[in-house]
């Protein structure tokens, strides 16, 4: 059994994984089981998330208008939904990732020295 | 796909009381979900369910988000507010109980029941509304007895204790819900 609770650990993946669904997103839109995959493998499987947990979490960033999404359906074959960041969502991002480099930078220096 | 649709099925009932094209729309993609994981499995079903995870916990999930929809929360309201119409005790001005205590106080246990559950399971802000519907539903009541009597009579201790619980309607429609929100652990994934 680890020291560090279940929920600390899930509360930084919570408190990330946002941001990296927004990074995601930058280049073109997805559909959810590309994220999915796309989030697992470029994280090493550190957001080896349900994936039904997934999709809630991709609302929520729709709500706060950083996504849109729309259906696209195939003549043959699956439909998918995709998602695609808004100028909201760029801004968010940005903002972010200035307050997530400025913590991992701070937080690194800090337990650098207790090496 | 039997599998697949007993899935949603569960992830259904989680969602009941949602705005139907919500609801829809959630299911939908879900399917599609399971659609590509059973494509990149070689069509393990139980192996694609299982890592979309449990499907109460799942709806779950889009409960937090997305509450119930209009018609449920107006359902809601109309049930608190009708209620609290029985929960006042009307006693006319010859000491007869028009509608005597003992019957208005199962309605009045009711109310609060009620008021509680839709507070917690629909939020603090439902329950908040719900819990207003309750107190103008006695008031409405009040005011109702107090026209069609002829010889309205009005003690301070009375009008005192309906005050009170008229505003009680109001914090316990709200504060169940607000508590749970307030004292929820963080749920342990994402």
């Amino acid at each position: 059994m680890p020291e560090i609770s279940p929920e600390f650990t899930a509360e930084l993946k919570k408190g990330s994984v946002q941001l990296c669904l927004l990074a995601l997103l930058t280049q073109e839109q997805k559909y959810g089981f590309q994220i999915i995959r796309e989030l697992r493998e470029r994280s090493d499987g550190f957001f080896d998330l349900k994936e039904g947990t997934l999709y809630p979490a991709l609302r929520r960033l729709e709500e706060r208008g950083f996504v849109e999404s729309h259906w696209v359906e195939p003549e043959s074959g699956n439909p998918r939904k995709y998602y695609q960041i808004t100028e909201r969502g760029r801004r968010a991002l940005s903002e972010g990732r200035e307050l997530w480099d400025r913590m991992t930078a701070g937080a690194r220096r800090v337990l650098e020295a207790s090496r | 796909m039997t599998s697949v649709d007993s899935y949603l099925g569960e992830v259904s009932r989680g969602l009941r009381g949602m705005d139907v094209a919500v609801r829809k729309d959630i299911l939908r993609e879900l399917r599609s979900h399971l659609v590509e994981s059973l494509a990149a499995n070689g069509g393990n079903v139980s192996a694609a369910v299982a890592a979309t995870g449990e499907p109460r916990a799942v709806a779950r999930r889009y409960r937090d988000l997305y509450g119930f929809g209009v018609t449920y929360r107006a359902m809601f309201v109309a049930i608190a507010g009708v209620l609290a119409v029985f929960t006042v005790p009307v006693l006319t001005a010859t000491d007869e109980f028009l509608f005597p205590l003992y019957l208005s106080t199962p309605f009045l246990v009711a109310d609060i029941a009620f008021l509680i559950w839709v507070s917690v399971v629909a939020g603090n802000r439902a329950g908040l509304v719900a819990g207003t519907a309750g107190c103008a539903g006695r008031l409405a009541a009040f005011g109702g007895a107090y026209l069609v009597s002829t010889a309205p009579l009005i003690r301070f201790e009375g009008l005192t204790l309906f005050a009170l619980v008229s505003a009680l309607m109001v914090v316990i429609g709200w504060a169940p819900g607000r508590a749970r929100r307030a004292w929820r652990r963080p749920s342990a994934d994402l």
